[in-house]
Parts: C-alpha cells; sequence; structure tokens
C-alpha cells in the first residue's frame, strides 16, 4: 500500500470505501459511557432498544451514576447500604426522582445539595423498613412510585 | 541550558493510520493522545507510531481537533475568549453523521483523549434524547433481538419512560 506524508494527500472517497462496518453495539465501554450520560426517561427508552442494551441500563452502576452524577464528590461508603437497602435503581425511582421533581428548582441538570442526597437516603430507609420490615414486599414491582405507604406523600399534593 | 535551536526546533512525530496512511503531527498535537505521550516519553515513539484501531479518515479528524485545541491554549489570548472559540469549535466539530460520531469516540477512547471522549459522548447522549426506540434503533443500526414477549415484558418494566 502506498503511504502518503501528511493527512491532505489521501483520497478521502477512496478510504470510505474501506472503512469497517462500525456497530454501536460493538465496543461495550464506550455504550456504556454514552448510557451513562442520559437522563432517566432517556435511560428507560434506551432499555427498551436491544437485549444487550436492556442488560446494560438494568445495570446498578448506571443508576448509582444517576443518583449522584449531580453531586461532587459523590457520597463515600454508602454503596453497601443502598445495595441491602433495594439497590440504586430502587433508590433512584422511589427516592431521588420524586424529591427532585418536587423541589422548587426543577432543572434536572442543577447541583444537588448533600442536605437533599441525605434527604433521599432517609426516605429510603423508610422505603425499606415498610417494604421489607413490615412485610409488604409484595409491590416490589412498582417502579414508579415508592412501594412504602409513608412516602406516598412524595406523589400527592398536600393540603396543608 | 536549552541552546536556541532547541527552542526554535519544534519536534514532530509521524503517526500512521490503521490503512497505512502517515501523519505528521508537532509535539504539542500528539501529547494531547495521552497513548501517545506515554510511547513519547519512553522514546518509543521512532520511526513512526502505528494506530492499529483509527482509520485515516478518522485520525485526519482526531488531529484537527487537537490541532485547534493546543493553538488556541497556546495562543495568548484571554481565557473567556479561549473558552468561547472551543466551544463553537467543539460545536462545528461534532456537525457529523453518527456513524463518524461512534468512530471519533471509539477512537478517543482507545487513544486516551479525555475532552474529546467526553464530547463525543455527551453529542451521542443527546442524539438519543427525546426519540423513540424505532428511531434510535435506526439511528445506530441496531438489530431488535428481542422476542415479542420479551419486548411487552421490558417496555412495561420502563412504562414510566414513555408517560
Amino acid at each position: 500500500m502506498e503511504e502518503f506524508i501528511g493527512g491532505k494527500k489521501f483520497d478521502l472517497a477512496d478510504q470510505t470505501e474501506k472503512r469497517p462496518e462500525f456497530c454501536i453495539n460493538d465496543n461495550m465501554d464506550v455504550l456504556i459511557e454514552i448510557l451513562k450520560r442520559l437522563d432517566d426517561r432517556t435511560l428507560g427508552v434506551a432499555a427498551c432498544v436491544c437485549r444487550m442494551w436492556c442488560s446494560l441500563t438494568r445495570n446498578e452502576s448506571l443508576w448509582e451514576h444517576l443518583c449522584f452524577r449531580q453531586l461532587s464528590p459523590p457520597p463515600e461508603g454508602v454503596r453497601a447500604v443502598v445495595a441491602a437497602l433495594g439497590g440504586y435503581r430502587r433508590l433512584y425511582m422511589g427516592c431521588v426522582k420524586p424529591v427532585r421533581e418536587l423541589s422548587v428548582v426543577r432543572e434536572l441538570d442543577r447541583v444537588w445539595t448533600r442536605h437533599e442526597v441525605e434527604l433521599s437516603l432517609s426516605l429510603f430507609c423508610v422505603d425499606y423498613y415498610e417494604r421489607v420490615l413490615l412485610g409488604d414486599g409484595g409491590r416490589l414491582g412498582g417502579d414508579s412510585a415508592p412501594s412504602a405507604s409513608s412516602l406516598i406523600l412524595l406523589c400527592k399534593e398536600m393540603n396543608v | 541550558m536549552s541552546s536556541s535551536t532547541e527552542l526554535t526546533e519544534k519536534k514532530v512525530f509521524l503517526l500512521k493510520s490503521l490503512d497505512g496512511v502517515i501523519f505528521e503531527v508537532e509535539e504539542s498535537v500528539a501529547v494531547q493522545l495521552e497513548v501517545i505521550r506515554e510511547l513519547i516519553e519512553g522514546d518509543c515513539a521512532r520511526p513512526f507510531i502505528s494506530l492499529y484501531n483509527v482509520t485515516s479518515e478518522i485520525l485526519a479528524l482526531v488531529i484537527e481537533y487537537c490541532k485547534h485545541h493546543a493553538e488556541t491554549c497556546s495562543g495568548g489570548t484571554s481565557a473567556t475568549i479561549a473558552d468561547e472559540d472551543l466551544k463553537t469549535f467543539d460545536n462545528e466539530f461534532m456537525n457529523v453523521d453518527e456513524n463518524i460520531l461512534l468512530e471519533l469516540c471509539s477512537a478517543a477512547d482507545y487513544l486516551d483523549i479525555k475532552s474529546l471522549f467526553e464530547l463525543t459522548c455527551r453529542t451521542l447522549a443527546s442524539l438519543i434524547k427525546d426519540r423513540t426506540i424505532i428511531e434510535v434503533r435506526k439511528m445506530f443500526n441496531v438489530e431488535n433481538d428481542f422476542s415479542v414477549v420479551e419486548e411487552k415484558a421490558v417496555r412495561k418494566e420502563f412504562a414510566w419512560a414513555f408517560k
């Protein structure tokens, strides 16, 4: 093959023909990094694209990232506790997303305060207590709303 | 003490793409490719560096990106003007089709160029946003390998995303 010095002396059209077929699913590391930068709804849509995207979307590390990506530095040492209480996906869907949606400033990309994270983690403990310890385990399938009855307040407007 | 010739003489490196095209780049550009910086520091960059995962088409773009970033950062302009300039450049640079974006992203990952990797990942993520499942499949040429039952189940599992 002929070699040229410099970028300008080769024929672009010729190179396009030789370009190997490139598929997003061939490079899983890149795909994970792209999925990490999606918002929650888009991640839900991405899960329905194919089997590979679906299994990657179920990965806890993606939900951990979604829970804490607006917080710098992310909370340390909570991973084992979150896993024991039901995992990051449940934490996000039940206690992070609703808190964020209730907050006065609704920009999803704004930086989160440490207090808001602590609030979500506390609510997650309530969720665990009612769901598992009080034996409400039958509602585990509900992913869109907090399953503990006390956390219904996160979904309803209250007249005080 | 460096002599004046050493100060003015710019070091160049040769990068060879997968399809055999050789690119000449200055040191300020080459060091932005983290993999190559390691080779240069280890004095293993002669006579040229073979990049087996990057085609000449993509490597030309990567070099254009690194060159612009190197020039802007060393141009002596104020930080805010340089920032604005880079933002405009990055936006225009990302104005390519999804396939090129994916290849750029993969190349940035392989060559370890953090800013380009972040830029391409963010751009690809923004392309997925607000699209339907079918549109995403079509855009990235991904086959739907779910069975009918599986697809129904997964759509139910993530039903909240479609509300």
